[in-house]
């Protein structure tokens, strides 16, 4: 029996967890069969790189190139003439070709997204040895309305996110083994490879070089303890070049794939590039170092400049999606990404395609951070002990880079959206299922029957609202009641369709 | 704290957020007593008299016409009803009386409406306007009695509220709400 159970931790809860996650991610994610938000960006990119079109945007490439890898190998609409998304930067219903699937473009938002639960299990695993709780917290992943529709579509989050518990898992991993196999330099730069890779999708990755601190954190504990600052100092010179070189050099590298593949000209823009630069172009020269170097320069050129041009959070403007980071934690301001309505009999029904969060996922994080912050005062303001070292210092980590980003994410005067949330939310996660842990150490010791029918439950609840606003994220049809029975807080500003 | 109370609590917070979400999931529900009907009209609305040109139409039961919440068509349990412009709201049913006497009909209204009682138009307002209540007096035998009430929204804000009085001074109920001497046929 023992040997069962054992088997079960190991295997059976990482397959169950992939099977969920396959199931809730994965099924009919070519629905709707429509563009939203900003699919109409990232699709008109990412066949570019399918018609080798020379095109700068703010976000790096990774995304758009793992798009088009994707819709290149599922080849689901090669017959389909998509020429015209060359032309323009934002494509519309009218620039799709007839019965277009977007099965290939959503691909690895959604597979990669689903794959994820994986890292997040294993990181949760790792850092508390119990792998009941790694599952239960897994749910929230899982079933969390926002990650569930951002990730569904032609969108970046769902890839970056892969990236990110990849590398926090690795540097987890690193951690955790630190007591047995030591720190080794390859480490570091394995670790700046996944940063690189999460970076190479949206540049707000960046604050995982979190991660490097608290690898080198461990790796040179003694010397901090003993103020070694020499030993720190020398360790810290050849540290820093093995994390950071790897981390440029994936982001050159997927930089190099996205200048190289732009062999032609778009007729309606050429992106404010260089003369030198187009000159590459014209001569079929892309692959070229003198290219990369010129079309490197004129692609950060192009993002620092829209990035300045982007306007600021208007909340008096009519229709403003936008949000102040103040109120994401609580789910402030829902995006309504489409509708469509039908009317039968007199009875109006919606098909909602919106962005809102599950309430009891969101609300438990934004207390486990309270939490945190909570026993983190206590032990360096009141000089409380600690009852399990390493996992309070797990909890300060994931507490400061979920506080790191937030701090960040206030500074930034362009209008910023709920789904910035999704980043710092994967944190808080990881943080409530250690502070939990923390919390009820004794009782999970103990093997306490109470406390894991209360998580049992918890999770029942999670599922359970994740189903209430399913209709939202799988665009199912909602009618006016069902909807404000669904319009829990009227801060989260969910718009009727009438 | 000891481990009985952190679970204990745990659990009390558990059942208290199920118990929210039933009870906010629970659709509203007020006492059938009148049928509102809405209908949505395809051109916009400037007169009650004016040609309906109608599209989708609605009805609704409710407890009272107190339909003015926050300057829009909104009911104080049910929420807003109807759609943000050019829609019309009837109300066609019957009442009984036990005595005869002067009782006074109060029609608030943004935009306008007609009111009419045994097929006699007591009061009117024909086109839009902001909110404004109007007293219509009327004298009644004891029995049935048969009342319509026409509205319409154009654009902008938008609300109804109908009252009920014996002309003596007597107490003001909306229409629909309970009355010494004062019953409804329910709507079916």
């Amino acid at each position: 029996m023992p040997k069962i159970i054992s088997y079960c931790r190991r295997h059976l809860y990482p397959l169950l967890l992939l099977i969920a996650s396959s199931a809730v991610y994965l099924s009919f994610y070519g629905q709707p069969s429509s563009l939203f938000w900003d699919e109409n960006y990232h699709i008109a990119s990412a066949q570019k790189y399918i018609d080798g079109t020379l095109y700068m945007e703010p976000h790096p490439p990774l995304g758009k190139l793992l798009m088009a890898a994707s819709e290149a190998l599922l080849g689901t609409n090669s017959d389909s003439d998509k020429t015209s998304f060359n032309n323009t930067d934002y494509i519309t219903g009218d620039d799709t070709p007839e019965a277009m699937s977007y099965y290939g473009f959503r691909l690895p938002s959604t597979l990669l997204m689903a794959l994820s639960v994986l890292f997040f299990f294993g990181i949760i695993k790792r850092i508390t040895g119990n792998a009941h709780i790694a599952a239960a917290f897994t749910c929230l992943m899982i079933f969390d309305n926002a990650l569930v529709i951002h990730s569904r579509a032609a969108m970046l989050e769902g890839i970056q996110l892969f990236f990110i518990l990849a590398a926090i898992f690795y540097a987890v991993r690193i951690i955790t083994n630190a007591a047995i196999q030591g720190i080794a330099l390859y480490h570091y730069a394995l670790l700046g490879v996944l940063i690189g890779l999460a970076v190479s999708v949206k540049v707000n990755a960046l604050v995982l070089l979190l991660l490097f601190v608290m690898v080198y954190g461990v790796d040179q504990w003694q010397a901090i303890k003993q103020w070694q600052f020499t030993v720190l100092i020398k360790r810290l010179m050849i540290t820093v070049p093995c994390g950071v070189l790897p981390l440029i050099a994936i982001f050159c590298a997927v930089f190099y794939v996205h200048i190289g593949l732009g062999s032609s000209i778009a007729t309606h823009s050429t992106y404010k590039a260089s003369p030198a630069y187009l000159q590459h172009v014209r001569q079929d020269n892309t692959w070229s170092p003198a290219a990369f170097a010129v079309g490197l320069k004129d692609n950060w050129r192009y993002m620092s400049e829209y990035s300045d041009g982007v306007p600021r959070l208007d909340i008096c403007k009519p229709g403003e999606n936008g949000s102040s980071a103040i109120g994401w934690p609580l789910g402030t301001k829902t995006i309504n990404y489409r509708w469509s309505k039908d009317t039968v009999d007199g009875i109006t029904r919606v098909r909602y395609h919106n962005l809102l969060p599950n309430p009891v996922v969101w609300f438990s994080v934004f207390i486990g951070i309270i939490l945190s912050l909570g026993l983190i005062l206590s032990r360096f303001v009141y000089g409380h002990p600690v009852k399990d070292q390493p996992l309070f210092y797990w909890i300060c980590g994931f507490t400061t880079l979920y506080g790191s980003y937030m701090i960040a994410i206030l500074h930034i005067e362009r209008v910023m959206y709920l789904y910035h949330y999704l980043v710092p939310l994967l944190f808080g996660m990881i943080n409530l299922a250690l502070i939990s842990t923390y919390i009820f150490k004794t009782e999970i010791l103990a093997k306490s029957r109470h406390f894991y029918t209360n998580l049992f439950i918890y999770i029942l609840l999670v599922f359970a609202v994740f189903i209430i606003f399913a209709p939202f994220s799988y665009s199912w049809e909602l009618t006016e009641a069902g909807f404000n029975a669904r319009n829990w807080f009227g801060y989260w500003r969910l718009e009727l369709v009438r | 704290m000891n481990t009985v109370n952190k679970n204990t609590l745990v659990s009390i917070a558990l059942a208290l957020i199920v118990i929210a979400i039933i009870w906010v999931m629970t659709p509203p529900f007020v006492k059938p007593v009148i049928t509102l009907t809405l209908s949505k009209s395809n051109v916009p609305i400037t007169d009650i008299f004016q040609s309906r040109d109608v599209g989708e139409v609605r009805t609704h039961k409710l407890d009272k016409i107190n339909l003015h919440q926050s300057n829009r068509f909104s009911h104080p349990k049910l929420g807003p009803l109807g759609w943000s412009e050019n829609f019309f709201a009837d109300i066609d049913m019957t009442f009984t009386l036990e005595k005869a006497g002067r009782y006074r009909f109060v029609v608030g209204s943004d935009d306008g409406f007609s009111l009419k009682v045994n097929n006699k138009e007591l009061c009117r307002f024909v086109r839009d306007r902001p909110y404004r209540k109007q007293t219509c007096p009327v004298t009644l035998d004891a029995g049935e009695h048969h009342l319509l009430l026409s509205y319409f929204q154009g654009y902008g804000l938008a609300g109804l509220t109908l009252e009920f009085a014996p002309a003596d001074g007597g107490k003001r109920v909306y229409w629909g709400e309970r009355l010494p001497g004062l019953s409804y046929t329910t709507a079916q």
